[in-house]
């Protein structure tokens, strides 16, 4: 058993009103929406950062270089802005 | 945050992310980061993204990205209040959107299965499941939605897009803020019958209050008391003469009271401004009756 303290950033992100969306539109749709949330967060991982689990609408992330990974947060960002620009 | 934005028919996500040290022991993290991860997401607004302290020096160094102070926030078992930041990405004004108020799906307004307008709100929804539940509030309170616990509405016409943007539902055009944890109560107590402009000063003092989007103010009546000039105000003596003593109570950030507080002062010129320290436990809209 391996034990080691480190730094880590954690994200927890979770579908803002879940519960509602499931009612309204049923368990196949909301399971759905859990599912392309899920590959968001994982087109989304930086080097250096894994997803740790999933439970319910929550994803956790946890990096532990965190200059890296807000460098690569913010290059997706200008990406996204770029992108905008040519719609 | 910017991949979700980008999906069709996307609900919008609240993210927490708290960092410090933890053990690591065969993949599976222990500390208090993780452990306060849930609890930093769910002061998260929705479109919100929130951090302490750690991550927001390592966000101020990068382009692009903005790092807001917001007031130390009371966590559930930890002692100490802990200082959340607000990170913003600035990504410019694209697709208009317009926020579901039941289920926080991201629609565009010509994408919307139904709409209901009430007063001057329009609010759309991605399905007609949940369009029964939205009621004009009686006695012209602003309360556009019987759902408990919910205080977001989606607001009609052009929104721009991005993190800060999302966050900012409005509920009677007003932005609702969290307010839970450590802020100030400002109190005022003057005289009933005080006025400005031919109004009740308290009125004034109320109006102003919401004018300038404090979280709320309370106003109560004194039955008796004295003050500076030594006199005695009660319901039998000098009523007519100098009125009894109403008390008008705001609770919000230190910076919103801050901002506001020149104003009142201006307008009280005589009375009682007191601030104290006030943890909020729970700032909530009261569930309808019944």
């Amino acid at each position: 058993m391996t034990a080691i303290e480190r730094t880590v950033a954690f994200v927890l992100a979770d579908l803002a009103g879940y519960v509602a969306l499931t009612e309204a539109h049923g368990n196949a749709e909301a399971a759905g929406v859990i599912e392309r949330f899920v590959a968001v967060a994982r087109a989304s991982l930086a080097p250096g950062a894994r997803l740790v689990e999933r439970v319910g609408d929550q994803v956790v992330v946890a990096a532990d270089d965190l200059a890296r990974r807000s460098r690569r947060r913010c290059d997706r960002c200008r990406a996204r802005r770029a992108s905008r620009c040519f719609r | 945050m910017s991949g979700t934005a980008r999906e069709p028919l996307f609900p919008l996500i609240r993210i927490g992310a708290p960092a410090g040290p933890v053990l690591e022991r065969d993949g599976a993290y222990f500390g208090t980061a993780l452990n306060i991860a849930a609890r930093v997401t769910a002061h998260a607004q929705p479109g919100q993204i929130l951090c302490t302290d750690a991550l927001a020096a390592a966000g101020r160094d990068l382009p692009g990205i903005e790092v807001r102070a917001l007031s130390p926030v009371a966590l559930r078992h930890v002692v100490e209040p802990v200082p959340l930041f607000e990170v913003t990405a600035g990504v410019p004004p694209g697709e208009p959107v317009t926020v579901d108020p039941v289920c926080y799906m991201q629609l565009t307004p010509d994408g919307s299965a139904a709409t209901v307008r009430l007063g001057d709100v329009t609010y759309h929804f991605c399905s007609d499941a949940w369009r029964h539940r939205l009621r004009p509030a009686p006695r012209g309170v602003r309360r556009p939605l019987t759902h408990p616990g919910r205080v977001a509405a989606g607001q009609t016409g052009p929104t721009p897009t991005g993190a800060s943007s999302r966050a900012m539902l409005t509920r009677g055009g007003r932005a609702m803020r969290g307010i839970e944890g450590e802020q100030v109560l400002l109190r005022l107590i003057l005289s009933e019958s005080r006025t400005h402009d031919g109004q009740p000063l308290f009125s004034t003092l109320v109006k102003l209050l919401r004018a300038e989007g404090l979280a709320g103010a309370t106003v109560l009546k004194g039955i008796a008391g004295f003050g500076h000039d030594r006199a005695m105000h009660t319901i039998a003596i000098e009523v007519a003469a100098q009125g009894l003593p109403v008390v008008v109570e705001v609770v919000d950030t230190p910076e919103q009271v801050e901002r506001v507080l020149p104003k009142v002062e201006a307008l009280m010129a005589g009375g009682v401004i007191m601030l104290e320290r006030a943890r909020v436990i729970r700032y909530a809209r009261t569930p309808p009756a019944g």
